[in-house]
């Protein structure tokens, strides 16, 4: 018994030692944050979590861009899509750095009341639009432009039977990560894009309800193909993934987002919708060092600004969107931004 | 020394203490393997969870729904009825909040704050009713209903909140804003941390007040340890269970109250990350007790806290004290094995120590 009691009091003991001691080596560890004081340092906030091949790491390339080319410091905060570390994290970033990159439609509120406490930190917010406070920029994306194309794109493609895997039926299908507004506005413009290629193409459109669940994702797009999709464009992050899976499985094709998604698998995902979220946040930190950066203001990027565009891969994949149909797509684009077409928004 | 071995309270706190460390000790391993110093990781991890009035008030601000969930699991499952829609209830209390927010916006602010309050609870609690009378009358089982009605709740609520109640200005997924006035006021700048937690206390001292000082709460665990014998000792036993589920019920509605008018201001569509899960979690390390549930609350607001400081300080991820927090719970659910096995081991080398007579 005594053994027993004067174990348990050495274990104390060593979770004692090992919690007291630190203290102090751990303070002797921060200091070296203080050189360099020449670099800017900038904080990415994601509302959800890098490793998603798509929005996110997308982000994250513009930061590590910024890194190379412009010589900053950075650091990531992930929230892991829990809304309860929203404020923390910012809070966090905002304490580190002096160029906050928030990157989520989720932080609407969050980051409105920060920008007010910290007053000398530049706020980047990517994904929604808010004017009127002087540090805070916001940067929105014409999602509906890119997926018009993305839309037309898989109009074009159901209708070439010759390649395998392309049904008879004009069906073409998205899943999208949830029903929100951002979500809904690729919806529109994929839709239209279909529409104006010809309006007898059918889009069947399905929520998993999860940007960070592929096996929802996969399950979205097996029950897409079934109802006789061809093509599948997938707007749900890291859900995705399990689009791309489903897509080599039944041997039918899919559309990219956010980042060119291509490499994942070039024999299945025919091209993907970029969103331009790394260029627009290097953009941003750039014009923030040489000083041409209008704070306070919404940045809208669309076709015409290289925000939104498609990515077919690199030269060695497959070809399965024919050159016909780039230049097609390139005439639309043209169309779009000479104003003939008007992509409707969706809310 | 014999008497200290007995003492049932004693010897739990024992082991649920030498889980605490035995998990802790497995996580500096974890971190050690990775190459990463533990003292450094448990340095930052404690710093980040204490070591500022900030840092401390966004501890504490974690607890509050930890604390109210966890109650809410500890009183039904205490009763024997297993209320795992804890999330579920909880999203519709939310919504039940920001809807009173919204909509009347004329009351004075305590008057709004109190009606928010109350329809929570009613929400959540008719919630639970469901499950309640279909297992007391049916014999269905809760836990499976209770799940199912889970996903029902979350997706009914994504639903308003986009279409009906979708906000007016901003792209979010959420409903527009409560009435300023209704807004719980922040303690601490910067911090979440609000008067919700004064709330949450008293709250709390009711539920332990009910569930141990009165017939009641005896009636509650006389049914969950022995539903028959309870009935031969005169208890309504479907009544007590229905009752300890509105309870629970409405304890998460409230937990989704406060999530609303303290935090958020709005409802949000991924409003809760699994508080009730956390909060279940909580209650079955401490075997439902009720002052349990407030002290392992706070230790778990702390290790999310700290989890986070810990990431973006030295870079260990926060995933760590997941894996922490599961060890935990594994040692306490092998508790019983683990005490026979000490048990058994004391024994025989007493035998050992009299037989050999030295």
């Amino acid at each position: 018994m005594k053994k027993m009691m004067t174990w348990i009091m050495i274990m104390v003991l060593i979770t004692g030692m090992m919690l007291t001691g630190c203290t102090k080596s751990a303070d002797t560890g921060t200091p070296d944050t203080a050189e360099g004081e020449e670099a800017v340092k900038v904080a990415l906030v994601v509302a959800g979590g890098l490793g998603d091949r798509s929005f996110y790491d997308s982000s994250n390339e513009g930061i590590e861009r910024a890194k190379a080319e412009l010589g900053i410091e950075a650091r990531v905060f992930e929230c892991r899509n829990d809304p309860s570390l929203f404020n923390d994290q910012l809070v966090q970033a905002s304490q580190y750095a002096s160029v906050v990159v928030v990157v989520g439609f989720e932080f609407y509120d969050v980051v409105q009341e920060l920008a007010l406490e910290f007053p000398e930190v530049n706020y980047i917010y990517v994904d929604n639009e808010i004017e009127g406070i002087d540090n805070l920029t916001t940067i929105s994306y014409k999602e509906n432009e890119g997926s018009f194309l993305a839309g037309a794109m898989a109009a074009m493609l159901t209708q070439e039977n010759s390649i395998e895997g392309i049904q008879q039926s004009k069906v073409i299908g998205m899943v999208g990560g949830k029903d929100l507004p951002v979500i809904r506005n690729f919806k529109a413009g994929y839709e239209a894009g279909a529409a104006y290629i010809d309006p007898d193409v059918k889009v069947e459109t399905i929520y998993a309800g999860d940007f960070e669940d592929p096996a929802k994702g996969k399950e979205s797009a097996l029950a897409l193909y079934s109802r006789g999709a061809d093509i599948v464009f997938q707007v749900a992050g890291k859900t995705g993934e399990g689009v791309f899976e489903a897509a080599s499985e039944v041997g039918r094709f899919a559309i990219g987002v956010d980042s060119d998604q291509r490499y994942i698998n070039p024999d299945v995902i025919v091209a993907s919708m970029i969103k331009g979220v790394g260029l627009s946040i290097f953009e941003s930190i750039e014009r923030i060092q040489n000083g041409s950066f209008e704070a306070g203001k919404v940045y809208h990027y669309g076709i015409d600004e290289n925000g939104v565009s498609l990515g077919y891969g690199t030269q060695d994949m497959k070809e399965i969107v024919t050159e016909e149909m780039k230049t097609k797509l390139e005439e639309i684009k043209g169309k779009i931004t000479s104003g003939e077409i008007v992509v409707p928004e969706g809310k | 020394m014999k008497k200290f071995i007995t003492s049932k309270d004693t010897e739990y706190l024992i082991s649920l203490f030498l889980s605490i460390t035995a998990a802790l000790i497995i996580g500096a391993l974890i971190m050690m393997a990775n190459g990463r110093s533990p003292i450094i990781g448990y340095a930052s991890l404690i710093r980040g969870a204490f070591g500022s009035k900030y840092n401390i008030a966004t501890t504490l601000a974690k607890t509050v729904p930890l604390i109210l969930t966890g109650l809410a699991t500890a009183i039904s499952f205490r009763s024997g009825i297993y209320n795992i829609g804890g999330e579920g209830q909880l999203y519709l209390g939310a919504f039940a909040a920001a809807y009173v927010g919204f909509t009347f916006t004329t009351l004075p602010g305590v008057i709004g704050i109190l009606l928010a309050i109350i329809a929570g609870a009613i929400v959540g609690a008719l919630y639970a009713f469901i499950p309640a009378l279909l297992k007391v009358y049916y014999k269905i089982d809760e836990v499976i209903t209770t799940i199912m009605l889970n996903s029902v709740a979350v997706l009914f609520t994504d639903y308003l909140v986009n279409y009906p109640f979708a906000a007016n200005q901003g792209k979010m997924g959420g409903t527009d804003m409560v009435e300023t006035s209704y807004r719980l006021s922040r303690l601490i700048r910067l911090s979440t941390l609000n008067t919700s937690i004064f709330m949450m206390g008293f709250i709390a001292l009711i539920i332990y007040y009910i569930m141990q000082k009165t017939s009641t709460g005896y009636s509650f665990k006389m049914v969950g340890q022995n539903a028959t014998f309870a009935k031969y000792g005169g208890i309504n036993a479907k009544k007590q269970m229905i009752v300890a589920m509105l309870i629970s019920g409405g304890l998460c509605g409230v937990a989704g109250v406060l999530e609303v008018l303290g935090t958020h201001y709005r409802f949000l569509q991924n409003i809760s990350p699994g508080f009730a899960f956390d909060g279940m979690l909580v209650a079955l390390i401490v075997k439902n007790n009720p002052i349990g549930v407030v002290f392992m609350s706070i230790f778990f607001g702390a290790l999310k806290t700290g989890s986070i400081a810990m990431e973006n300080t030295t870079s260990i991820p926060s995933e760590l004290v997941l894996v922490i927090q599961a060890i935990i719970i594994l040692f306490i659910a092998g508790e019983a094995g683990f005490k026979r096995i000490i048990k058994d081991y004391l024994m025989k080398r007493n035998l050992q120590q009299k037989v050999g007579g030295k």
